[in-house]
């Protein structure tokens, strides 16, 4: 007879009692929470990075399709705090709204908050740079209410979509390179080589990076994009694929998509109405596979073998989840981990995959077998990381930003 | 042909011993990747994590069910010459011991949350387990009182053991890592030596 604990039989009851009540779980078999080799220590040893983690993460998501994944490694499976900094997010009136999503290139890092725009020095946090202006507000993807849009920064210049227009800074000083006053703001940005595409009050439109001039506007809703093959993704109330060079729509399906459309190899991942992911195919919008037998797949990752996620079933534990792409099906999972209520899975690297949950902060897995390598206490949970070549920045709703990593 | 049988039983015993012996290898023996902070959907066989998930419960569930045959060819081969009270005490026994091989199948095919499942396992186990261990300790003592010691031995000291352990470790008495091998080795002696009894007993019949 298998021998268990009388602890783990009497856990087990209890758990089953709260899970039949609540009416609902998370299907991962996993038992526990997961249990790190190494916690980070709150504390700073020495502020800053003796070497500048190598890397950038210019958008949100890292690039236009919104992966999540950079192809770098942490380099380190003891981080340490290496700085951190405190960025005011009260607006005139004294109402908080938060902070964005940071990004970070050329050595700096990039955020909005309710009442401007902020540049902080990579390598110790030091405030390089800040202009006053109002950026247009998103529903947040983690918590309840709206957050402030973030940037992305494409060849030396920050954009924004402010609540009067489409800005261009450059990252060296924040001074304008160019305002379209034309248009508002009304969601995140996105940009690529050649073309920046924003979502306005008007639809979503594409600006030339060079000079902001506006090419076209396309009449389609939703506060998040994704670019990949001359094609832009829209997540609003629909998810909808409009040419990129034109601006015309191209298809669109009523999945009340939430969060930051993803796209790979041809596939869009939509997070769906019933907490479906959603495999569509990029070219016209027919679904490829459904993943409906988990409860509610939330915030996918993908990287080059892999999609991560979070199964987040209600009022009940929540769980990371990985899964093995497959050519022409649904992705197979291959791990699993019970983490406590909420949580997102925010980030991957090549020997790591990110989730934030509550209580618990920001914990490491390595990629292949889920293993917890380290973790850092955070009593909030983040907005968004930013994985760079040997170093992590993280920033809280609150504004506060912090940077991990080696020595 | 009688004899026959009982003597098939001795191996059948041997089987059951070597099974439970296996799964008393310590994980951290079997080969990368072992169980650790996350749930592996499709473990590597002869993992640690393949041991612990589809091994072990086989192995479990294989020597439960060698157990009971071979108990249960003692039993038919020497009923003839037990007390009525001895044979009680030994259907007990093997009562006992089949209702635990039926939680034990409905504990490893309990799928994930099937909370119904494992609670109706838990439930058949608390009530098998004591009248495996009050029939084995009934039995055992019978076989005392006719001399026939190494038997009486056999089937008496495992189910000692186990109640010791058991009421230790609920005292808060931590016996990790060796817990298990307290259950396992004097289990598994039990079935070899009375294989071997059957398997000697056998051969001296045939001699005559």
């Amino acid at each position: 007879m298998p021998s268990r604990s009388r602890r783990t039989f009497l856990g087990m009851v209890a758990t089953g009692s709260v899970a039949s009540i609540a009416g609902c779980s998370s299907s991962c078999p996993d038992d526990g929470a997961p249990d790190p080799s190494h916690t980070v220590e709150p504390g700073i040893d020495s502020a800053g990075f003796e070497t500048v983690p190598d890397g950038s993460w210019p958008l949100p998501r890292f690039d236009a399709t919104n992966t999540g994944y950079a192809p770098v490694g942490m380099e380190t499976t003891t981080p340490s705090v290496r700085w951190h900094a405190d960025v005011s997010t009260s607006s005139g009136d004294g109402e908080t709204t938060g902070a964005s999503a940071g990004v970070v290139a050329d050595g700096t890092v990039v955020l909005t908050t309710a009442t401007g725009v902020v540049a902080l020095s990579l390598r110790d946090g030091t405030e390089q740079w800040r202009r006053d202006l109002t950026p247009a507000t998103v529903p947040s993807v983690v918590d309840l209410g709206d957050e402030p849009a973030p940037p992305v920064i494409s060849n030396n210049r920050v954009f924004l979509a402010t609540a009067d227009s489409v800005t261009a800074l450059e990252i060296g000083d924040g001074s304008v390179a160019w305002r379209n006053t034309d248009t508002v703001g009304a969601g995140v940005p996105t940009v690529t080589d050649d073309a920046l595409f924003v979502p306005t009050t008007d639809g979503v439109a594409r600006f030339a990076t060079d000079d902001g001039r506006q090419q076209w506007t396309a009449t389609a809703d939703g506060t998040r994009l994704a670019v990949a093959d001359s094609t832009v993704v829209i997540a609003g109330e629909k998810i909808t694929a409009v040419d990129a060079a034109a601006g015309e729509v191209q298809w669109e399906h009523s999945d009340r998509p939430s969060g930051y459309p993803v796209v790979s190899d041809g596939t869009v991942y939509v997070s769906g109405t019933y907490g479906d992911l959603i495999g569509r195919s990029l070219t016209d919008g027919t679904e490829q596979w459904r993943l409906d037998d988990r409860r509610s797949l939330e915030f996918p990752v993908v990287t080059p073998d892999s999609v991560y996620a979070i199964e987040r079933p209600g009022e009940s534990s929540s769980a990371t989840f990985a899964f093995d792409r497959v050519e022409n099906g649904p992705p197979v999972p291959r791990w699993c981990s019970e983490i406590n209520i909420g949580g997102a899975v925010t980030a991957a690297a090549d020997d790591a995959v990110f989730t934030f949950q509550s209580d618990d902060g920001l914990t490491a897995f390595t990629t292949r077998l889920g293993e917890a390598v380290w973790q850092y206490p955070a009593e909030y949970q983040a907005v968004s990381l930013a994985v760079l070549d040997g170093g992590i920045v993280s920033v809280s709703p609150d504004g506060t930003v912090v940077a991990l990593g080696g020595e | 042909m009688w004899r026959r049988s009982y003597r098939l039983a001795g191996p059948i015993l041997g089987l059951s011993a070597v099974c439970l012996l296996v799964t008393a290898v310590p994980l951290e023996l079997w080969p990368t990747p072992r169980p650790g902070d996350s749930y592996v959907f499709n473990p590597p066989p002869f993992s640690a994590i393949w041991v612990q998930r589809t091994l072990r419960p086989g192995l479990v569930i294989s020597a439960n069910a060698l157990l009971v045959v071979g108990m249960g060819t003692v039993l038919r081969r020497d009923s003839a010459s037990m007390s009525r009270l001895q044979r009680a005490f030994a259907l007990g026994a093997l009562f006992g011991a089949g209702a635990c091989l039926l939680g034990t199948l409905l504990f490893t095919t309990a799928g994930t949350n099937d909370i119904g499942r494992e609670l109706t396992a838990f439930l058949i186990w608390a009530l098998a387990i004591p009248l495996v261990i009050l029939g084995l300790v009934g039995w055992g003592a019978g076989y005392l009182r006719s001399e026939r010691t190494r038997l009486g031995a056999a089937l008496t000291v495992p189910p000692v053991l186990a109640v010791a352990y058991i009421g230790l470790s609920m005292a808060g008495i931590d016996f990790s890592p060796v817990g298990r091998l307290l259950v396992i080795i004097p289990t598994s002696g039990m079935a070899l030596v009375v294989g071997y009894d059957l398997w000697t007993d056998s051969a001296v019949s045939e001699d005559r």
